[in-house]
């Protein structure tokens, strides 16, 4: 098909507008005169760009040499016989979709970013953490201990009769657990990678048995088995990757909502973890053939001496309440025949004695 | 100097919130599928759209400029990252702490040192790639003298303790500005520190008394101050613009597009920027006698976009 119409066009050379007449082939090419000679457009050497009603016509070999046609009816006739005849990039044919696609594409968007905080980040938070040596669990952690070291009070008598009293339990690890204890009245106890256990004196003092005292180590120790200071900074490098490579782009309301939906992402991680070292904890007191109940009655410690505050150990924790039922579920299975261990009590009265 | 030709040109953004919504949002789409390696196809696509879509005289702007050469130039901009942290980073392996603290200078000194190159590679690349009617844009300031403003500006504003920031950011403007050609057309740029640094002054000191509500104002200000300054000269010929926004359209943009970002969680996004593209443009009147049919084609091409993908990195974009 042939038609003509009138172009304005301009040469490259300066900005003045020449109206043209066109002759135009449809899906082929576009011919015109000008200065008196003809000139011939194939279709695959041009660009066919619509702005509201005008269709902008580029040479490709020159971006500066273009016709503009400005009648809305011709303008859409020759980009649609371009479309069809396969002259318009992928992408102005993806964009010609139009609004549902749009709406598609914001969808398909939000879900691919869920998908990487669902599966892919965890994944990657694993695989880099398997990839780590110990040695690095080890430096990270020995250089937090010196920073705690320099600004809390450590009662180096109380630490060795902590040790003492741990080194009666079995924690199913070759990892070394060094014991501290920290003059300290908060309600409070953690671990750092590299196998340091530090309970504060606050906390020392709810704890009325050893079994308790027990559930409490197995559930630190297990973080450091486990490794969960490095899984989570790992994973919540990967978060940060995301949220700055692939929405960072975007715009500062996404990055910032992105970005706490990362911060909570990193929480939900971190109650994932506290429950597995609450079931690592159970294992270890099992190995032991400690009382269970020394879980159970940790957690209502734990509960009744906050007073609805929520504690910081408790801060990334799962609920107590939750905790208080886990444990009680754990219990109620009677796994195992625990027995009375006499050196474990007596390790822990020498603790619990006035200093 | 003012003859009795002059004319007023017609100038404003017409691109559509719904169309431009589809350039953005298959961006993120195409971003996220390729781990962010899209991006700098994104910004074409983006700047293609925006520049298309402002008129001048009836006819469109155009950029020129292509995803590939954005991503030649972001790759070099990371690598200089990479380098970078590396250096530190292997530093901090010897736990030597003397060259600890010499890396951690020549850091900082590269990072800063690098602005004014990526300034000067920003406007070489973005100009050579901005086109009207077919002719190019160009840029014409000389690296050396740009590097040379750059360094005794930044080490006034480090001994007035950034007070002298002001006069610093006048004296780029100027430069820069003022290197900027339009075919055989040329911008001028001149605008004085001192009158820029009251302005400054006094926008925030009544910001401040009125609890914000003076901010429209000072915005107002601000726009006014950027725009006239600025000419565009032919010869004797000369245009200048002027902008007409009132504080009660600040005003308006800003609670419309305020309310537009936060019930749409950002998707919106699209519809702001193309809100107030649209106000912005229609209200800067531009009014001279250059004959905008005579420009002839003089700059040359450039593809060189590392200086566009440094200023992007280091989220200075908005310098210009």
């Amino acid at each position: 098909m042939k038609l003509s119409t009138s172009a304005k066009y301009f040469d490259g050379k300066t900005s003045r507008p020449y109206l043209l007449d066109l002759e135009v082939f449809l899906g082929e090419q576009i011919s015109y005169y000008f200065e008196n000679k003809r000139s011939v457009w194939k279709f695959q050497d041009i660009k066919f760009e619509k702005i509201g009603d005008h269709l902008i016509i580029t040479r490709k070999d020159n971006l500066s040499e273009s016709l503009k046609i400005d009648n809305a009816e011709v303008a859409n006739t020759i980009y649609q016989s371009a479309k069809q005849s396969r002259n318009i990039s992928w992408y102005h044919t993806l964009l010609d979709l139009g609004p549902k696609f749009y709406l598609t594409a914001t969808v398909a968007t939000f879900t691919l970013i869920a998908c990487f905080y669902i599966f892919i980040i965890p994944w990657i938070g694993e695989k880099v953490t398997d990839l780590m040596p110990l040695s690095f669990d080890e430096e990270i952690g020995d250089s937090s201990f010196q920073q705690i070291r320099s600004f809390s009070n450590i009662d180096e008598k109380r630490s060795a009769k902590l040790q003492n009293f741990a080194d009666h339990i079995d924690f199913g690890t070759h990892r070394k657990l060094n014991f501290k204890v920290i003059d300290d009245k908060e309600i409070n106890a953690f671990a750092l990678p590299n196998g340091t256990i530090v309970v504060y004196t606050g906390l020392l003092s709810k704890i009325e048995n050893y079994e308790e005292l027990a559930a409490l180590l197995g559930h630190e120790a297990t973080h450091v088995k486990e490794r969960h200071s490095t899984k989570t900074l790992a994973r919540s490098l990967a978060g940060y990757l995301v949220v700055s490579v692939v929405v960072g782009d975007v715009n500062g309301v996404m990055t910032s909502l992105a970005d706490n939906a990362n911060q909570l992402n990193n929480l939900s991680f971190s109650r994932a973890f506290e429950s597995s070292s609450d079931l690592g904890s159970y294992e270890i007191l099992k190995k032991n053939k400690i009382d269970p109940d020394g879980m159970y009655q940790l957690f209502k410690t734990l509960k009744t001496s906050h007073d609805g505050e929520i504690p910081e150990l408790l801060s990334s924790h799962p609920l107590t309440d939750d905790r208080i039922k886990f444990s009680k579920s754990l219990l109620d299975k009677k796994e195992y025949t625990f027995e009375k261990n006499s050196e474990l009590e007596n390790a822990f009265k020498r603790l619990k004695e006035n200093p | 100097m003012e003859t009795n030709n002059m004319k007023r040109y017609a100038f404003s953004f017409q691109g559509k919130g719904g169309d431009y919504f589809g350039v953005v949002v298959v961006n993120w789409l195409l971003t996220v599928i390729t781990l962010g390696l899209y991006y700098p196809w994104a910004k074409e696509r983006t700047l293609k759209y925006l520049y298309s879509h402002t008129n001048l005289e009836g006819d469109n702007f155009q950029f020129t400029g292509t995803g590939k050469e954005m991503f030649v130039g972001f790759i070099k901009v990371f690598g200089t990252f990479v380098a970078l942290y590396a250096g530190i980073f292997i530093a901090a392996k010897t736990q030597n702490s003397v060259l600890m603290v010499i890396f951690i200078i020549v850091f900082y000194a590269l990072l800063i040192g690098i602005i004014p190159f990526a300034i000067h590679g920003f406007y070489k690349y973005r100009m050579s790639r901005t086109s009207w009617r077919g002719v190019r844009f160009g840029y014409r300031g000389d690296r050396v003298t740009l590097v040379k403003i750059y360094f005794k500006d930044l080490l006034l504003s480090i001994v007035t303790l950034g007070l002298y920031g002001f006069w610093m950011t006048i004296d780029l403007r100027n430069y820069t500005l003022s290197n900027i050609k339009f075919g055989n057309a040329e911008f001028k740029y001149n605008a004085k520190g001192s009158e820029y640094f009251f302005l400054n002054l006094k926008g925030i000191f009544l910001t401040y008394i009125t609890l914000g509500i003076y901010s429209f104002w000072f915005q107002r200000d601000i726009l006014r101050f950027y725009l006239d300054h600025l000419t565009l000269n032919n010869g004797n010929e000369k245009v200048r613009f002027q902008s007409k926004l009132t504080p009660g359209d600040i005003f308006e943009l800003t609670v419309i597009n305020m309310l537009i970002i936060i019930f749409t969680l950002g998707i919106g996004y699209a519809f702001v920027e193309v809100r107030t593209l649209t106000k912005l443009f229609s209200n800067i009147e531009i009014v001279g006698n250059i004959d905008l049919d005579a420009l002839k084609q003089t700059e040359a091409e450039y593809k060189n976009a590392f200086g566009d993908e440094a200023l992007d990195a280091m989220d200075l974009s908005g310098i210009i």
